[in-house]
């Protein structure tokens, strides 16, 4: 003790670059020796968007900010990791049994950073992720500690070290320029957006992206000119998070949208609507789609947004302080980026019962039952006759991870090709059972894959076009809003969302990610934001309680893809991108306030109506 | 700031880099590391040649033995193996399949199988 009380620490502290801004200064500290802190950009070039703006009849330039957030999973970091003993002559393995949601991947990092090969990877039982739970922490100190010693190790840590140590939402600064023509239809779309990376590469580039491959959201925007910057800073380190660019680069063309609405004097449904991609027509990636079921499902909302007005039309008539708004956001969710591939073996067994084999993880997204139902239609079996092997690297395929509302369409589509080729096996053969399969010398296990359309594809360094995603679920929210004019307090009361998604699978799993998802938008709009070193619990990080729900009512349409899994495509993510433009447009709806920067504190809506 | 203000060579863009080359008379796409992109694209007369410019001058019967084992059983199992099976499969010591590649188990064999990269997430 008198040797450490002896020693003198002297801290020599660096500059701290706090926004992405500081960091692009020529003059700044450089964080990572081999990486400049402007670590990565992708422009996205179709057209001449310029002089397509400057032949515009309207024009709206502004600017637009999403804050740092935390994806608030349903448990903090935790895992186990002990040694197995192996058979004789066998070094023993070292099992690792955390919350990933993409073990074989997670398994490879583990082993590489350990040094150690014969290891396991188990996925626990775990809630609702919101994307955290693509990056490891806690997993590789359990798994080194239990190495290292010898014995088994539990690495639980504190919600303020979970919050502390795990990543978050990018933040995203956006420059806009939205331009349509004197009939109101858009012509040009220039936007500009920095991503602050914070101190550690994860999904960064990834954000930069999909906002790109997403960035002309529901409508034809004929030229574009797009700009994506990933910039290194010593904030916290920036991750996937439901929707993961989107909701960020979504919050400034739906709010953009409704200012033009608002310069052209339409009406935000109709210039919507008109706006509409359809068929045949390419998103800003240049890629043309197949289909688009935006319209209808436009023309579905309608009656409830003409009864959301004027409901909002007799609330004013008070002339309280309190004003009643109405506002709206959309979206075209992308799904199965170009590369996207998975794989699902299915395996008949002695007692007629499947076995379905992928490592599928499932934290609170319904993917179990999904996986169940499909195979148990289509092999006309008792559900309880479909067992799934999906949670242990030994027993598993690596089919990617749970992230980008991929399960679905993508893991969910390579089971069904499974069956298929078993019931094609059997059909062959005339067999009914797994004896005649095995007397007429089948196989039992068969390999199903689904590849996207683009398996090799990229995206262009110069254009940004190419490659994109291959389906889309789309979705409009509407926001029924209260705000007092005098405190700055905002009320949602109601959301609309109307969304299809293709033929719906399991309606209650539908209905708990459209009801969680607008929470959780409705949190990223008004409230929630994770600043470091103050945000350390629930509280300090205002997330949602009973006080804040709102009612909630939706509107399903079913439209089935082309290329869709059983005719559906996803729906997790979807469900809060649309919700924070919802809100701040139904917000300078009701009284006139445009916030451009979220969260829509009080402070903000104030300052808004010229009274901060 | 635009584009041309960041400077030449300063920030990375585009998407995962892909190459694209000819073998066997058609296209074949790798990522930067030399691994396929597309599992389905692999053919025994690539492998020849990828072996050479991995500098195994010629693949043997052991060679073989290892590569087949392993592509069978990712097409098998949707995985690699794991080294234990990878031992009892080829009848080998890990030490031995290690001496036969270059890049090791991971980086070579797997790669010459026409496994995906194990670095990447896997979508």
């Amino acid at each position: 003790m008198a040797a450490a009380e002896a020693v003198e620490v002297v801290y020599d502290p660096l500059p701290v670059i706090k926004a992405p801004a500081e960091g692009m200064d020529k003059d700044a500290i450089q964080i990572h020796s081999e990486w400049p802190n402007l670590c990565y950009l992708q422009p996205q070039i179709r057209g001449d968007a310029e002089a397509a703006l400057a032949q515009s009849a309207f024009v709206i330039e502004t600017d637009f900010s999403t804050q740092m957030n935390h994806q608030a999973p349903l448990e903090p970091e935790a895992c186990v990791s002990y040694l197995e003993e192996g058979e004789e002559g066998e070094e023993p393995t070292l099992v690792v049994i955390g919350r990933s949601i993409n073990i074989h991947y997670h398994l490879g990092m583990l082993q590489g950073a350990l040094g150690y090969e014969n290891m396991r990877y188990e996925e626990a039982y775990t809630g609702g992720q919101f994307g955290i739970k693509i990056d490891i922490t806690s997993e590789g100190l359990a798994a080194a500690a239990a190495l290292h010693f010898q014995r088994p190790v539990r690495y639980i840590p504190s919600l303020t070290e979970s919050m502390y140590l795990s990543p978050k939402r990018h933040p995203f600064d956006m420059k806009i320029r939205l331009g349509a023509d004197r009939q109101g239809k858009l012509t040009a779309l220039v936007m500009d957006y920095i991503v602050d990376n914070g101190a550690y590469l994860s999904a960064g580039r990834a954000m930069v992206f999909r906002a790109l491959y997403m960035l002309s959201g529901s409508y034809y925007i004929p030229a574009v000119k797009a700009l994506g910057k990933l910039v290194y800073t010593n904030n916290p380190w920036g991750s996937a998070a439901r929707g993961a660019g989107p909701p960020q680069a979504n919050f400034a063309l739906e709010s953009a949208m409704d200012m033009l609405a608002e310069k052209v004097g339409m009406d935000p449904l109709e210039f919507r609507l008109m706006n509409s991609l359809t068929p045949g027509q390419p998103k800003s990636t240049g890629r043309a789609v197949e289909q688009w079921p935006f319209p209808e499902l436009g023309e579905a909302m309608r009656p409830h947004y003409n009864r959301a007005k004027k409901a909002a039309e007799e609330f004013n008539r008070k002339g309280s302080q309190v004003r009643r708004g109405v506002g709206l956001g959309t979206h075209a969710f992308g799904i199965s980026m170009s590369g996207d591939s998975a794989n699902v073996a299915v395996e008949l067994e002695p007692d007629g019962s499947l076995g379905v084999f992928a490592a599928a993880a499932d934290p609170g997204e319904g993917n179990d039952s999904m996986f169940i139902q499909i195979a148990a239609h289509l092999m006309d079996l008792p559900m309880g006759k479909i067992h799934l092997l999906t949670r242990s690297t030994d027993r598993t395929t690596a089919t990617g991870p749970a992230a980008g509302s991929r399960m679905t369409y993508m893991v969910g589509g390579a089971m069904v090709d499974a069956i298929q080729k078993l019931k094609s096996a059997m059909a062959e053969v005339r067999a009914t059972t797994y004896d005649q399969l095995k007397a007429a010398g089948k196989p039992t296990r068969y390999m199903g894959t689904k590849k996207n359309q683009d398996a090799t594809a990229v995206i262009d360094p110069v254009t940004g076009l190419g490659s994109s995603f291959e389906s889309q679920v789309h979705s409009i929210q509407m926001a029924e809003v209260e705000v007092n004019t005098q405190t700055g307090d905002v009320k949602v009361v109601k959301m609309t969302t109307a969304v299809d998604a293709g033929p719906v699978i399991n309606p209650q799993n539908l209905e708990g990610q459209l009801e969680g998802g607008v929470d959780m938008g409705i949190g990223y709009a008004l409230r929630e934001e994770y600043v470091a070193g103050q945000t350390k619990d629930w509280i300090t990080f205002r997330f949602p309680t009973i006080t804040t729900a709102c009612q909630m009512e939706h509107i399903i349409r079913e439209t089935p893809r082309v290329k869709g899994t059983l005719g559906a495509t996803g729906v997790g993510e979807m469900t809060m991108v649309t919700t924070a433009p919802a809100v701040t447009n139904a917000i300078a709806n009701a009284c006139g306030a445009r916030v451009r920067h979220l969260p829509a504190i009080p402070a903000k809506v104030l300052a808004a109506l010229g009274k901060g | 700031m635009g584009l041309d203000e960041t400077g030449p060579g300063t920030a990375k863009t585009g998407g995962d880099s892909v190459q694209v080359r000819s073998l066997g008379g058609r296209e074949v796409h790798f990522d930067s590391e030399g691994f396929l992109v597309d599992a389905s694209q692999w053919s025994e007369e690539m492998t020849e040649q990828l072996a050479r410019e991995m500098g195994i001058s010629s693949l043997r019967e052991t060679h073989w033995r290892v590569i087949r084992f392993i592509r069978e059983y990712y097409l098998e199992n949707g995985r690699a193996p794991l080294h234990r099976e990878l031992k009892k499969g080829v009848g080998m010591t890990l030490m031995e399949i290690e001496d036969l590649f270059p890049g090791g188990i991971k980086m070579g064999a797997r790669l010459l199988a026409g496994l995906p990269n194990p670095k990447s997430c896997g979508m």
